[in-house]
């Protein structure tokens, strides 16, 4: 598989993102996926191609319908079985 | 920068709504030197336009606005709020209210990265919600990050 283009979004791409961004890197690796996480805030998050964005439930709402790749919502941002799972199935979806 | 010392604990006790609360970690980030005052309003006004996105797990809210000249210094304290506080979020109500400040887009990425995996402890999150001084709740934080 080619390397993955993840965005992890919050408001301003500096606070809440950059904490998923960590996460989501690590749960990447766990499953041996290359992937190159990178943070966006809500405005360009859209406009930036991607092959998905990971987000809290808020910021997905406003994102769904503008969206060209799925958004995931994560509703912990701490909780690492969460957000294992999710990266695991949308890397499945993949595969089909 | 060391990871949440003394001086960058509170406690409030009284019960507070989202605008409130935002105010007291917005004051105390300008109390301690690290924003100016227009940082807070920045921060309110973000939850007035995206909403309470930044409220990123049960009971954790971490407010924070984008890298602006509001900022002094790269910045994180931490209210326990003893009245938790509904922000409208499915993670409400939220008792561990972090307050983020940062000059630059990755200024404080060691900070948050060991803020999000001492938050990984659900044990630990609820040891901190029922802390009753600023000491215990600086040996809760720190028997597990040193």
């Amino acid at each position: 598989m080619r390397e993955l283009q993840i965005q992890a979004v919050c408001g301003f791409g500096v606070g809440s993102s950059m904490l998923l961004k960590m996460k989501l890197s690590s749960a990447f690796k766990k499953i041996n996926v290359e992937a190159n996480v990178f943070t966006s805030d809500v405005a360009s998050a859209t406009s930036t191609k991607s092959d998905a964005i990971f987000t809290s439930s808020e910021l997905a709402e406003t994102m769904q319908a503008r969206a060209k790749c799925p958004v995931i919502v994560i509703n912990s941002f701490v909780n690492v079985a969460e957000i294992d799972e999710k990266v695991k199935s949308f890397v499945e979806s993949l595969e089909k | 920068m060391e990871l949440l010392e003394k001086s960058k604990l509170r406690i409030v006790e009284k019960s507070m709504t989202p605008v409130e609360a935002l105010h007291e970690v917005g004051n105390f980030l300008h109390e301690v030197g690290s924003t100016y005052k227009s940082y807070t309003e920045e921060m309110i006004d973000s939850f007035y336009t995206l909403g309470p996105y930044f409220v990123i797990a049960p009971s954790i809210a971490l407010a924070h606005s984008k890298p602006s000249s509001s900022v002094i210094q790269n910045d994180l304290v931490l209210v326990l709020c003893k009245q938790p506080v509904i922000f409208g979020s499915k993670n409400d109500p939220v008792s561990l209210l972090f307050g983020l400040c940062a000059k630059e887009a990755h200024g404080h990425m060691d900070v948050l990265m060991k803020v999000g995996e001492m938050l990984e402890d659900q044990d630990l999150v609820s040891e901190l919600s029922e802390c009753e001084t600023i000491e215990q709740l600086y040996n809760c934080i720190h028997q597990k990050t040193t």
